[in-house]
């Protein structure tokens, strides 16, 4: 299942492209799919897309979560970002 | 390795991909509800995915009001929840055709076209707007023709999940077992937009000379051409979600997805979750003996580049809803 880890932007890149941190990980990404985001905004991400941009509040609740139910979950959602 | 992320593996001998082999690791996020308060699971489930969003946050919803007897609480939140889960479906189907499809086929992904559709989804705000947008969608489905994937034939592959009620899988499941691994009386199973419209006649006869691949590929659009015609006529889509209870205290939850059936069993301790198993479409398709294993073994292959595009199309028409890392393997 694909589980929704908000992914921080790091770098915007040319071609709707940008720099996200996954988990600590570094990972490019469209931005095809959503308008208006810029550094430092978290994103839900999949395969490769940027679904959605959440408010700062709503992701570091949701980060809040995923570290509370433990690394197992939060490694799940990381592969998913991929 | 990463985890939450399909290895399928491919063994090719130069002339055919002589075995496939699939590993999974199996999802954390259902054991992760355990212990929690109830409303607390049930705030969390939508916040934990990602794509199919509100098609798991509807099957939680059920499968806690199925475990307390509400009755009157499934109807409501079938009746709530069926629109958003319609919507999402349609969505997923237009991201596999109009982005992901096209450069299988040797065409250019139909990006701006999927963005344009993407944002009269997202706009949708009440029935009237999905009946439009429903309309709009119909229309465009007649302009469209199911590209060709390939005519190659499965030599062997599953059986199409049969359509189940909630009710029926209660009695089916088996909690542990079946998570991971599920079969229908012992055999692993397709679920998908095809197992939904195998009726049909001209999906039929594709199943019935082999092309499974086509045949997924021509049945993404039929049920894009029902959900469209049913968001006109909201009740139909009540048949997409339906909850059941298991036992006192514990209840099943069927929702629709366009990767197919989804499928949450929770089991209360009072109000806290006691055990949470949710069954996903990938684990159907991607079984370890499933359509994808079968499928691939045997077919012919002159060279990598070949065999990986043969799996490359397979693993996409079954859809899986995580990503996929693909390796040949010299037999």
């Amino acid at each position: 299942m694909c589980l929704a880890l908000p992914c921080r932007i790091v770098e915007l890149r040319p071609g709707e492209q940008a720099l996200i941190d996954v988990a600590g990980v570094g990972k490019e990404i469209s931005l095809a799919l959503v308008e208006d985001v810029a550094v430092g905004d978290y994103v839900i991400v999949h395969v490769g897309y940027a679904l959605t941009r959440l408010d700062p509040q709503e992701a570091e609740k949701t980060l809040a979560l995923f570290a509370e139910l433990g690394q197992a979950a939060l490694q799940e959602a990381a592969g998913t970002v991929a | 390795m990463e985890q939450g992320v399909l290895q399928l593996t491919l063994t090719w001998d130069g002339r055919r991909i002589v075995a496939a082999a699939v590993a999974s690791t199996r999802p954390a996020a259902a054991r992760a509800l355990r212990g929690l308060p109830l409303e607390r699971a049930l705030e969390v489930v939508p916040r934990l995915f990602g794509i199919c969003r509100f098609a798991q946050e509807a099957a939680a919803r059920l499968s806690v009001c199925a475990a307390r007897a509400e009755r009157s609480a499934v109807a409501a939140t079938t009746l709530a929840a069926a629109l958003a889960v319609a919507l999402e479906a349609i969505g997923e189907h237009l991201w596999r055709l109009l982005l992901d499809w096209p450069p299988l086929c040797g065409q250019a992904a139909r990006q701006s076209e999927f963005l344009r559709w993407r944002k009269q989804l997202l706009a949708v705000d009440d029935a009237a707007a999905a009946a439009a947008l429903g309309g709009r969608l119909d229309a465009w489905l007649d302009a469209e023709t199911t590209p060709l994937s390939e005519q190659r034939q499965a030599v062997a592959t599953v059986l199409l999940l049969p359509r189940l009620s909630a009710a029926e899988w209660a009695a089916q499941l088996d909690a542990e077992a079946i998570a991971g691994l599920p079969t229908v009386a012992g055999q692993p199973a397709e679920t998908g937009a095809l197992a939904r419209h195998a009726a049909k006649p001209e999906l039929a006869a594709l199943v019935a000379s082999g092309q499974r691949t086509q045949a997924r590929l021509a049945a993404r659009y039929a049920d894009l051409r029902w959900l469209a015609q049913a968001l006109a006529a909201p009740a139909q889509l009540s048949a997409w979600l339906d909850a059941a209870a298991v036992a006192d205290g514990c209840g099943l939850a069927r929702v629709e997805t366009a990767r197919g059936t989804l499928l949450h069993r929770v089991e209360l301790d009072g109000d806290r979750v006691a055990r949470y198993l949710i069954v996903a479409p990938t684990e159907w398709n991607f079984h370890p003996q499933g359509a994808f294993v079968r499928e691939l073994g045997g077919s012919p292959a002159r060279t990598r580049a070949e065999a990986l595009l043969a799996a490359r199309r397979v693993a996409l028409s079954l859809d899986p809803c995580v990503p996929c890392e693909l390796a040949v393997n010299d037999a």
